[in-house]
């Protein structure tokens, strides 16, 4: 773990409260970033990131992981599981597979994400856009990667995949991104 | 090597979780192929993109807040417990030790086997029954085996029988008169009337 986290941590468990502000304030962008992507609007991820937290709190006290930010995405993704499930309840988790062979969760993918319902919006970039139009898993796993800086061991854990399955579903995304965004980079070639 | 393999290798070597050894075979491959590092070139504009333009957004300050809320409740919480967790550890120290103590005593007083068998008692219990019926006739009786000279089982089961009024030396008759055959008796404590005298053999 990060030895300012680590240091936070143990001041806030002996009751110095800035000390988890300072944590909130640390990690706010990359995970309300990684939650407004896998919700379907700001409304969810506020509530997703606030319970996030709450859980966080209630669990310091026996806090024993390695990586603080990829153990807040953990919490974070099982409520954005917890929520899709109450808001699909006839959605099967395991009815369609992946290209990899591992079952599909079916996550905020599906409906529009915040991206999704900007499509018609001129200021998202193609890149988001494209993202967006991830599969589920590997836009986890994308998100996972770009916007928490998870490893893939630790990716692998939250997803409860092997370490490969965690680096086909990378892969997978990147080769669905690459012809999405060589238009994008093209076009910036030539604008002057 | 693969270069599906090679691929993996470069995303691994990212995130720092390759293997000195195979990060130097990753850079030999690399320096080799062309479509790897081609790869590995739009992997790195893709993720720097997408890092720039992914939806980061920030919580409402009413979120913010809330949360700051929770942090000091629960920082409340634990320091109302923390002295009496502090009070408690050498009390609860002690309370195990004691535990311990009771346990280790219970142990060490524990009643001990009786050294003599199943056998052995069931001829005490015949000897006491005995004598008590040969206090009762004055005497008359054929004594069983004593507890040192111990019978089979068998005989000792049917003696005990005997004694209880359940064998079959009762008459036809004796059986169906009502209260002609004694209760049994509690050989141990006795508490019911003494049998009738019987003749053993
Ligand atoms: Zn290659």
């Amino acid at each position: 773990m990060d030895s300012e986290d680590r240091r936070l941590i143990a001041q806030y468990r002996e009751g110095d409260v800035e000390s988890l502000s300072t944590l909130v304030e640390k990690y706010r962008r990359p995970l309300f970033g990684f939650i407004l992507n896998m919700t379907e609007g700001k409304g969810d991820a506020d509530d997703i990131f606030q319970e996030t937290w709450f859980r966080a709190i209630r669990g310091l006290a026996s806090y024993r992981q390695k990586n603080f930010m990829g153990w807040l995405v953990r919490i974070a993704r099982n409520l954005v599981i917890d929520r899709h499930r109450r808001q699909r309840p006839g959605v099967s988790l395991d009815a369609r597979h992946e290209e990899d062979g591992s079952p599909l969760i079916e996550l905020a993918d599906r409906a529009p994400g915040p991206l999704g319902r900007a499509a018609t919006r001129d200021d998202i970039s193609a890149v988001a856009l494209a993202v967006e139009s991830l599969p589920g898993e590997q836009k986890e796993v994308f998100l996972m990667r770009v916007q928490a800086g998870m490893s893939f061991r630790e990716i692998a854990v939250t997803q409860k995949v092997s370490i490969n399955t965690a680096l086909a579903r990378m892969q997978y995304a990147l080769t669905k991104l690459r012809p999405l965004l060589r238009a994008e980079f093209e076009n910036q070639r030539e604008t002057p | 090597m693969r270069c599906k393999t090679i691929e993996r290798w470069t995303l691994l070597d990212r995130t720092g979780e390759l293997s000195p050894r195979r990060h130097g075979r990753l850079q030999t491959h690399l320096k080799a192929c062309d479509h790897c590092r081609a790869w590995r070139d739009s992997t790195e504009a893709i993720t720097a993109a997408a890092h720039g333009a992914l939806a980061t957004g920030t919580p409402s300050e009413v979120t913010m807040v809330n949360i700051r809320r929770e942090a000091r409740l629960r920082a409340r919480e634990a320091a109302r417990k923390r002295p009496l967790t502090l009070w408690l550890r050498p009390i609860s120290g002690l309370a195990a030790a004691a535990l311990c103590l009771i346990a280790m005593g219970g142990w060490w007083m524990r009643p001990t086997p009786d050294p003599f068998d199943g056998q052995a008692q069931l001829s005490t219990i015949l000897m006491m029954l005995t004598e008590e019926a040969m206090g009762s006739e004055g005497g008359g009786t054929t004594l069983p085996a004593t507890a040192d000279e111990p019978l089979s089982l068998d005989a000792l089961a049917s003696e005990l029988l005997a004694l209880q009024g359940m064998d079959a030396s009762y008459t036809e008759a004796e059986l169906r008169e009502p209260g002609g055959v004694p209760q049994a008796t509690d050989p141990l404590t006795r508490s019911r009337p003494a049998l009738p005298a019987r003749i053993y053999g």
